[in-house]
């Protein structure tokens, strides 16, 4: 007898609590469920603002707005042919270094050697305003490295450019960045 | 356990057994049995009739739980959207990927007039609202009584959120999409188009209406957006200089025929486009069939070497005018001697064209010009073009006339086309708008010998660098190329004064990958060019200033005249300071 009703009144128990978990779970989902829908309208929400600005970003980026702004803000101008070289002289220098043995003829010789025309391929850099300077062919390595600007010297006749402007264009998209090589100009 | 147990103290004894052996026992006894017998049936029956019941619901239950045919589905997960917007049309890009076209959601306002109650309140506060709208034309509109009317397509939101402050009864708003071109007039001719409601009207967004059409995946188009600035920049430029009608250039890579640009002037803003039949509409890179003139004499040329009929070193004696019935060809700058055959570029002569062009013969002269595509209309995927204007029959006055670039009519993108044949190693590609992906295979036609596009691409070099192109070099950049001035036909002859100057040219001429065409639509002379509207002073100077531009952006190393000098003599002492002063 006393069993029998124990194990009704566990029965009723166990109802009782799986009821009482069903509904908080049911509730919980519903919950769930209104956030995500929440959730899904906000993604969508951001995605159509993310198309509007995507659209936008391409409006701003014209090129004959980026150029006009460039003009006006950056001291920039269009790259010419005559701005790039290639790194192959830069590549060949150590081994000719390491070929010939260290020759210092003194400073004065160099001055008044004229220099090997080296016939760049860009010599006439007429549009840039201060002329290169030119960097006599035979000058002891640590002294150009301690004056990587050299000022002019006034009597140099060929305004050859100096490797150390060596710019390699990697990449179409790279000359177009603020920063990319005709930046440096 | 008994639920009804016997009382005590009656064990063994029934309940009225003192009166079993009586009738009145008997009696009784017949009464108790008659009533226990109608509880019993009463018991069958129910429980019967339960049985029947329990039975059914059990049968129907197997049958729902387990036999059921279309058992119910369970319902679809919900799950989070993350995957884009959908839109009516996909968008256009160019071959970076930066958006051409591009659709964008929008408001339209509209109004049911049957649910206004006071047109004239609406209209006056709709007013209030948006001050542009024509108060007269909405009032009617609101009275009509219909059921539909719009009364403003694509709404700004805050024009929006005006509209609904003024909280006019029977006004709806309707969730639509714009297409929008961010880059406006640049790339017009190309991309084209669509009407108020999304439909492809013009160029790309006609050809690929039904592709772009509830697509997520952009179509991508060849074209390169600063390629095409500089190039209309530079057309512009030519165009307000020359005071001419029009202009057209294109750039094309020669290697696989995609049009990396293509302008034609004057152009249009497709987000307002101008209504009717406006001459900016008109494309006259793809549409314009043209008299091309001696741009044509490269194509002559390379005609006769492949002909086998002409070599190199053959000369043509070009002393007195040409004469061929009535006809007579002269030269614009006659030299009035035998010239070989890259002199006859060189200096233009006509009259050596067309004894060239006589020597290979009309019929090779008609499938060549076949074959590089110059009598079939161009492939390219615009809805914008035109035919070529092929002489038949052809005679040999044809013959003549088509040697120097009269009497047919091409289009630009063929002798872009063509020129990219010339100088690619003689593979003739079709010009395309779409960028070749990865694995997508570029169709192309051999339609002459190797050996025959070198010698032509040397000869190119030399009209820029000895001829009439001379003003389209860039130092650094081996340009080839060729000038054409075709007088316009009108009234069944020439004007003198209206030229349609043209300039194609190709860089780097060692290993030629683009090929460029200018072309300048009625210049007229400016004291800079001492009076002069042919091609090099007019399309080779703008061609110039192109590749000058395009050639660095494309990554193209310039070359230098004396570059061997360089490379051969490093000269000693001149590699550490200078790698270090280059960090």
């Amino acid at each position: 007898m006393i069993k029998g009703l124990v194990s009704t009144f566990l029965f009723a128990c166990i109802a009782a609590a799986i009821g009482v978990g069903l509904y908080f779970v049911k509730h919980e989902v519903k919950e769930q469920e209104a956030r995500l829908n929440e959730l899904n309208q906000e993604i969508q929400r951001n995605q159509e603002a993310i198309h509007i600005l995507k659209a936008e970003w391409s409006y701003l980026n014209d090129p004959a707005r980026l150029r006009q702004l460039s003009e006006k803000f950056l001291s920039m101008r269009v790259m010419g042919p005559s701005q790039i070289t290639s790194l192959t002289p830069a590549r060949r220098e150590p081994t000719a270094t390491a070929a010939v043995p260290p020759v210092k003829p003194p400073a004065g010789t160099v001055r008044a050697d004229p220099p090997k025309p080296p016939a760049r391929p860009d010599a006439g850099r007429g549009e840039t305003a201060r002329a290169e300077p030119l960097r006599p062919p035979v000058r002891p390595a640590p002294s150009v490295a301690a004056m990587p600007v050299p000022p002019a010297p006034p009597p140099a006749p060929v305004a050859a450019p100096t490797p150390g402007r060596t710019i390699v264009i990697q990449s179409p998209a790279l000359a177009q960045t603020p920063d990319g090589p005709g930046g440096r100009q | 356990m008994k639920l009804f147990p016997r009382k005590p103290g009656t064990a063994g004894l029934h309940a009225g057994e003192d009166l079993q052996n009586g009738p009145a026992a008997l009696y009784l006894d017949g009464v108790r049995m008659r009533a226990l017998e109608t509880s019993r049936g009463r018991l069958v029956a129910t429980a019967a009739l339960f049985a029947m019941i329990f039975g059914a619901i059990a049968v129907r239950m197997i049958d729902v739980a387990v036999l059921d045919s279309s058992p119910a589905k369970p319902r679809a997960l919900p799950q989070a959207r993350i995957d884009g917007i959908d839109m009516e049309r996909g968008d256009i890009v160019d071959r970076n990927g930066i958006i051409l076209a591009t659709s964008l959601p929008t408001v339209s306002l509209y109004a049911r007039p049957h649910e206004i109650l006071d047109p004239v309140e609406a209209a006056d506060k709709l007013a209030r609202a948006l001050p542009d709208i024509d108060k007269a034309e909405v009032r009617s509109r609101l009275a009509s009584g219909k059921s539909f009317a719009y009364l403003r397509r694509n709404l700004t939101p805050r024009q929006q959120y005006d509209v609904n402050a003024q909280g006019i009864p029977g006004l709806y708003f309707e969730k639509g999409e714009r297409r929008v071109y961010p880059h406006g007039a640049l790339v017009a001719h190309a991309v084209g188009m669509t009407d108020i409601d999304n439909k492809g009207i013009a160029g790309i967004e006609k050809r690929f209406d039904g592709a772009l059409r509830g697509s997520r995946e952009p179509v991508r188009l060849s074209l390169d957006i600063r390629i095409q600035t500089l190039v209309r920049n530079e057309l512009l430029k030519a165009m307000e200089t020359f005071r001419a009608q029009g202009a057209t250039g294109m750039v094309l890579d020669v290697h696989t025929g995609e049009l990396l640009s293509m302008v034609s002037l004057p152009d249009f803003d497709p987000n307002d486009p101008p209504a009717g039949a406006n001459e900016a509409l008109f494309n006259r890179a793809t549409k314009g069939a043209y008299e091309m003139g001696s741009t044509f004499k490269l194509f002559n040329t390379a005609m006769a070497l492949e002909s086998g009929r002409v070599n190199i070193n053959s000369s043509f004696d070009a002393t007195r005018p040409l004469k061929y019935g009535t006809h007579e060809i002269h030269d614009d700058h006659a030299l009035n001697r035998w010239l070989t055959v890259p002199e006859i570029l060189v200096h233009s002569s006509n009259i050596g064209s067309a004894r060239m062009a006589l020597e290979a013969g009309t019929e090779f002269q008609r499938s060549f010009m076949g074959r590089i595509g110059m009598l079939q209309t161009p492939t390219v995927e615009l809805p914008e073009v035109g035919s070529p204007l092929v002489p038949s029959p052809w005679r040999e006055i044809n013959t003549i006339t088509i040697a120097f670039g009269h009497g047919l009519s091409v289009t630009p993108v063929q002798l872009a086309a063509g020129a990219a044949a010339l100088v690619n190693g003689g593979v003739f590609r079709p010009v395309t708008l779409l960028a070749y992906g990865d694995g997508r295979a570029i169709p192309g036609e051999r339609v002459m010998k190797q050996r025959t596009s070198d010698q032509v691409r040397g000869l190119m070099r030399m009209v820029v660098t000895e001829g009439t192109g001379r003003k389209a070099d860039v130092p650094g950049y081996e340009i080839g190329g060729k000038t054409g001035t075709a007088e316009k036909a009108a009234h069944g002859g020439y004007k003198k004064k209206a030229v349609l100057s043209s300039f194609v040219a190709a860089f780097p001429m060692d290993a030629p990958r683009y090929v460029v065409v200018a072309m300048i639509d009625e210049p007229q002379a400016t004291k800079e060019t001492y009076g002069f509207i042919t091609a090099g002073w007019t399309a080779a100077p703008a061609t110039g200033r192109i590749i000058a531009q395009l050639a660095p952006m494309m990554g193209i190393a310039p070359k230098a005249a004396p570059e061997p000098a360089v490379a051969a003599r490093p000269t000693p002492g001149h590699g550490r300071g200078d790698l270090a002063a280059t960090r």
